[in-house]
């Protein structure tokens, strides 16, 4: 086991390297032309893009170019082109409503899609189930920009159908714990729909797939009642590749990857601090959350992968 | 049927199909023609099809809806005026600023009228945007686009991911640690995050590699990046089955009468795989639409003034209380679509490829 | 300064030559009446003082007199950041708010040889909000600061003696030689290359606003330069907040026409998005909104709350520009076919409303502006495309130049790019980042041929105008306010003349006229550009505030006067 974690996390490293590297070929190389130029910005005097030249190395080869992004990223001297502010501050400024955002959602979208996906497997074939599988496409096939929009002109906006809440923003927990959950109900529950739908249907299909193995039928032979063979056995194996699926995509949604759910609400997180500087084409924030998205992608992966080693003696640790 | 304990929860449209019309009459037939007879009786598959391909047609007639209903291109502005229900009206209507005694007096202007449906004979059946444009010609134009970009980036990804996943399934070895490990790479980053990183640095001077040029506005830009954030979502689940047929009897026959890789890659494995690609390409085009609509609407997509769903519903989101048409029949439009689609993919799915999943995720 | 909401800076470069202009002599411009006696501001607001004020404000891109040049900060800046004079901080609707008043000086400067030198005296026992003594060489730091963070400012001193080898290398500047100071007399002398009309003026912009000696040279973020005047930003976190305090070494009414203001303290968070902060002073957990209010949603505010809401109208000019010198806009007929083919009416309209047409460049507040009549280009299609027919243009590409990340700004680039078409060019839109959308478009290597632009003044005289926006002489390579590249001879030359006045004559009315003769010139004989609308800004108010305090300032409202009912 020891030896397994090392070599999983000397692997994680790897990855974060290559995946730096992605970065720096997407916001360094394939601009072309003059970045300094470009991004110099409001008082770009000659000075001011020697300046940024010089910061980025530009005059360096790539391989010190590279190195350079990752140390300022590590070293948090990453500034945005655009107002000069740090980066990386701006990133932790953003993480409690990514955070609140993230894990709300996750609470919603994970119970809400195992009690559905159950329910429709029982149920399978039979009108609830249909009724689910409706509703669960109904949910995969919205836009969510789109479903968040809508929801909050109509159930939020100053001139809307109703004001039943707060017209987007975050409120800091530590402030104000009631108001930070009632501005976080819309967000959460339109970024939960998609995944409710997608886990719903990935969990039924799981469980049926269960029900048809070896193991089940020797549970039924020894004549467990059905429901103890669903709860005990069958929703247990299904549920693994749920949660692989959950550890992937909580990661994604905690490293800013609900940006349209942040922009949409105005909830000032990571995500929203990535769109901001879409409208200036200020590359560093992009940068920086596009890694530290990826980062936790990465780290995720690797934690769900060391708790199944852990849980499940049946995976080899090769 | 499905009186059996077992039987109780199994929805399996094959093992239906085999109890129905027994197994002799099966046997023998190729497993195209299986999968189109199991598909020939999901009904409900098959008129989702027909939505989609319904969608589709609308869309492709968008010029003749600009020429014969509405009479406006799909960047034509107009402010003037139009008679709808016999009455004179404006199409934005009309404001600005006196200034008396120093002091601005405002009348409100420039929101443009609702849906007319039939009342205007044909002009403004879903009403305009803020430029006076027809949000109904925009909208079948705006669709054209998007299909457009859905069908062609999960053409390019499902084409480049079949490539990658054969030639790493075949070859194993180095090819599959560095292709797998590309795919990991990709897997690693937030699909929208990606897809805006790609978007935003492409969009700044264009794409200008490998002989291709493309200006920073051009729709291929779009495409490419979503082709390429999808890769590994089609790439990773062929990959494995690859391997796992890399092995079989037919494979090792083929090699030991001296067939070529590249043959056997396509005449052999390809065939084998080829219903999942089929299913897994569907469910892309479902998801790619999507991404186009996130792209677009957070900036990193299509570019002005040409429509697309996804800028229509950026478009419009600043203007929802006066104008919701301009967002609202887009959003439907893209739900209908994605919808059609997925559940024509599912139909496609339980006929082809039963264990065939991808992960979505466009939050 | 350029727009409300483009997050920009523009380079006001090259204000150079002129004359001294004896404002206390003639009044400043402007769209008040004559008022000139002795605004006592600070009286009549007594005993309104309060302790709170809740803010939503726009977005700013510094918080520091240096290095700001948006309408955000600046009005901050009037409550904070003094100058050794001042624009008088009184209503424009009813007395002279461009009057210049002394600030932290005595007087409004003693000019001699021949409106080549300006001799100022400090006010005895003066403090920043630290602490700190303000002393006479912190004028010239201030300067010398500017020119070391490359400040968008350092233009506007080109004139004084012995900026060159500054301007040449700013960020080694280290001495001016024009600007002798006593710190133990409290003097400042400013000797000037030539007789410069709006010097006054610039002095009372904050770029020249004093700043201790001991400031760093760069942006200091959080938190910003001590200030010096009733107020002090005591924090600041870009882009999200900010919290103004009294200053506690300000003595009240120290400065004769500078309020002290009313609210203890100003409690502020910043945010773009208008519907936002329209809606948290709508549900009354702020009290003013300093933002626009939402283009769509303005008549349901208007509806829903009259009282609170507050219309200004601005010294501002939206228009076109046109380049000069690339086809097709080369071509004088093709200018004036897209004069023709722009409906005014519908550009205000796509604003809401909030705004008036225009045929001028100078905007209506000016004692300079003279309507241009008859209306030189009614909208008419027809004409135009006759135009861009004999132009010999029809059929040439256009690329439309505009700002993607404001929605107005965006669909008033789509606008033009559409009715380009429709007089027959092949017009296509290239949407920037406001960011850098000025320094592109300012860039002659960007070969902009036409795109969208505003001017908000920064003082009150038309060389702010012509001069910086208009003068060929004033072209330059990299960060031209001159997108168009207008350059008429003759024009360049009447521009120069009236810079270089006796200074009795600077607001005189066959100066005035002389000016207004510029604009009808340049804007009928050479359609040089397409102005369409003077601007509109709102002010609104929770319940809880009376709007009646709210006085419009040259070019802003002034927060620190704000009271409750």
């Amino acid at each position: 086991m020891g030896a397994y974690i090392i070599r999983r996390i000397f692997g994680m490293l790897l990855v974060l390297l290559a995946v730096s590297f992605i970065v720096y070929l997407i916001f360094i190389v394939i601009p072309g032309g003059d970045p300094a130029q470009r991004i110099a910005g409001k008082v770009a005097t000659p000075q001011n893009v020697a300046a940024i030249k010089h910061r980025l190395g530009l005059d360096q080869s790539f391989i010190v170019q590279w190195y350079d992004l990752v140390k300022s990223l590590f070293t948090a001297k990453l500034v945005s082109y655009y107002d000069g502010t740090n980066v990386v501050n701006q990133i932790k400024q953003g993480l409690p409503a990514t955070f609140s955002l993230a894990i709300g959602a996750g609470i919603i979208w994970m119970g809400f899609g195992i009690l559905v996906g159950t329910i429709s497997a029982v149920t399978a074939g039979r009108f609830s189930d249909r009724v689910i599988t409706a509703f669960a496409l109904i949910g995969i096939s919205m836009p969510v920009a789109w479903l968040g929009l809508i929801l909050r002109y109509f159930l939020a906006g100053e001139g809307g159908a109703v004001s039943w809440f707060p017209d987007g923003g975050y409120v800091a927990f530590t402030s104000n714990p009631a108001q930070w959950f009632y501005h976080l109900l819309l967000p959460w529950f339109t970024l939960a729909v998609l995944f409710i739908g997608f886990y719903g249907r990935v969990l039924r299909s799981n469980i049926l797939d269960t029900i048809n193995e070896d193991f089940v039928r020797t549970a039924k032979a020894k004549g467990l009642s059905t429901r103890r063979i669903l709860v005990k056995h069958v929703l247990r194996a299904s549920l693994i590749p749920i949660v692989t699926l959950f550890g992937l995509d909580f990661a994604s949604v905690l490293g800013g990857g609900a940006i349209i759910t942040e922009s949409v609400y105005n909830l000032h997180g990571v995500g929203w601090y990535a769109w901001q500087s879409i409208g200036t084409q200020d590359l560093p924030p992009l940068m920086g959350v596009t890694l530290f998205g990826a980062m936790f992608i990465v780290v995720f992966t690797l934690l769900v992968d060391l708790a199944y080693a852990y849980l499940d003696p049946r995976i080899r640790l090769t | 049927m499905a009186t059996t304990g077992q039987e109780e929860f199994t929805l399996d449209t094959a093992a239906e199909l085999a109890a129905e019309s027994g197994a002799k009459e099966i046997q023998g037939r190729s497993p195209w023609v299986l999968a189109g007879r199991r598909l020939r009786r999901n009904y409900v598959a098959l008129s989702f099809l027909g939505v989609f391909l319904l969608v589709v047609v609308c869309c492709l007639l968008a010029p003749v809806y600009s020429a014969h209903v509405s009479g406006l291109g799909q960047n034509d502005q107009f402010s003037g005026t139009i008679v709808s229900n016999g009455k004179t009206i404006h199409v934005i209507s009309q404001g600005g600023t006196k200034i008396v005694n120093g002091q601005p007096q405002i009348v409100f202007g420039g929101v443009p009228i609702g849906p007319q449906w039939g009342a205007a004979g044909g002009k403004y059946i879903l009403g305009a945007d803020e430029l006076g444009r027809d949000v109904g010609t925009r909208l079948l134009y705006g669709g054209l686009n998007s299909l457009y970009i859905g069908v062609t980036s999960a053409a390019i990804c499902t084409f480049l991911s079949v490539i990658l996943a054969l030639l790493a399934g075949y070859f194993g070895g180095v090819v599959d640690w560095i292709i797998s490990r590309f795919f990991d790479l990709i897997w690693a980053f937030p699909v929208v995050l990606l897809g805006i990183a790609l978007g935003t640095a492409l969009s700044v001077n264009g794409f200008h590699h490998f002989g291709i040029n493309l200006s920073g506005s051009s729709l291929w830009i779009t495409i490419g990046v979503i082709s390429f954030v999808f890769i590994p979502y089609i790439g990773r689940p062929l990959r494995g089955q690859v391997l796992a047929l890399r092995n079989r009897e037919f494979v090792e026959a083929a090699t030991a009468q001296g067939a070529s890789s590249v043959r056997i890659m396509f005449t052999e494995l390809l065939p084998n795989v080829a219903s999942s690609v089929l299913v897994l390409f569907t469910l892309i085009i479902a998801n790619a639409i999507l991404t186009e609509v996130g792209l677009s609407y957070l900036g990193a997509g299509v570019r002005l003034p040409n429509p697309s769903w996804g800028t229509m519903i950026e478009e419009g989101s600043t203007r929802l209380s006066t104008a919701p048409q301009i967002s609202l029949y887009a959003g439907i439009a893209i739900a209908i679509t994605v919808l059609s689609i997925n559940v024509f993919g599912d139909g496609l799915r339980d006929a082809l490829d039963p264990r065939a999943k991808i992960r979505i995720e466009h939050g | 300064m350029r727009t409300k909401r483009g997050r920009f800076v523009a380079i006001a470069a090259v204000v150079a030559t002129g004359l001294a202009l004896v404002v206390s002599a003639c009044g400043g411009g402007g769209g008040g009446g004559g008022g000139g006696s002795n605004p006592t501001t600070s009286s009549s607001t007594a005993g309104k003082t309060f302790p709170v004020l809740k803010a939503v404000w726009g977005t700013t891109d510094y918080m520091d007199p240096g290095l700001s040049y948006r309408l955000e900060s600046w009005q901050l800046f009037q409550d904070t950041y003094l100058g050794l004079v001042v624009k008088a901080r009184v209503s424009c609707l009813t007395d002279n708010c461009t009057k210049i008043l002394p600030g932290l000086a005595t007087t409004t400067g003693t000019v001699t040889n021949g409106g080549k030198e300006y001799k100022f005296t400090l006010r005895k026992g003066l403090k920043y909000s630290n602490g700190e003594t303000i002393k006479a060489s912190d004028f010239k730091n201030t300067i010398i600061r500017d020119f070391n963070m490359n400040s968008p400012g350092i233009g506007f001193f080109s004139n004084i003696v012995g900026v060159d080898s500054c301007e040449n290398n700013p960020t080694k500047c280290s001495d001016i030689s024009g600007i002798v100071t006593n710190d133990a007399a409290g003097t400042v002398d400013i000797k000037l290359k030539s007789p410069e009309s709006d010097f006054l003026y610039v002095l009372s912009i904050p770029f020249t606003s004093v700043v201790p000696s001991s400031t760093p040279k760069k942006d200091t973020e959080n938190p910003p330069p001590p200030g010096n005047g009733p107020y002090y930003i005591a924090s600041y976190n870009p882009s999200k907040s900010f919290v103004m305090k009294r200053n506690p070494n300000w003595t009240k009414g120290e400065i004769p026409g500078i309020p002290d203001g009313n609210p203890d303290k100003i409690v502020a968070t910043m945010t773009s998005d208008q519907a936002q902060s329209a809606q948290l002073v709508a549900s009354g957990q702020y009290d003013y909104d300093e933002n626009i209010l939402p283009t769509d949603q303005l008549a349901h505010y208007k509806n829903k709350y009259s009282s609170q809401i507050k219309f200004w109208t601005t010294p501002s000019t939206y228009y076109f520009f046109m380049n000069w010198r690339l086809p097709p806009f080369s071509n004088l007929k093709a200018r004036q076919a897209v004069n023709y083919a722009i409906d005014r009416n519908q550009l205000v309209n796509l604003r809401g409303g909030l705004g008036v047409p225009t045929y001028n460049f100078l905007p209506p507040s000016y004692p300079q502006y003279k309507k241009i009549s008859p209306t030189p280009y009614p909208y008419n299609l027809n004409k135009a495309k006759q135009l861009v027919k004999q132009s010999g243009m029809q059929g040439q590409k256009v690329t439309v130049y505009t700002i993607s990340d404001v929605a107005v700004d965006l669909s008033t680039g789509e606008y033009l790019q559409g009715q380009l078409n429709k007089i027959g060019f092949k017009a296509s839109l290239k949407p920037l980042a406001s960011a850098n959308y000025f320094t592109i478009v300012g860039n002659q290597a960007t070969k902009a041929q036409i795109g969208f632009t505003d001017w908000f003044e920064d003082y009150p005289y038309p060389s702010d105008w012509f001069n910086i926006l208009q003068n060929g002489e004033n072209i330059t390579q990299v960060h031209n306010n001159n997108y168009g590249n207008v350059d008429v001879k003759s024009i360049n030359k009447q521009i120069d003349t009236l810079d270089h006045q006796p200074p009795s004559n600077a607001l005189s009315p066959s100066t005035n006229a002389k000016w207004a003769e510029i604009d009808r010139t340049l804007m009928v004989k050479y359609a040089s550009t397409a102005p369409y609308l003077n601007g509109i800004l709102t002010s609104f108010f929770s319940s809880r505030m009376d709007p009646a305090c709210d006085i419009f300032t040259d070019g802003q409202d002034d927060a620190a006067q704000f009271c409750l009912k």
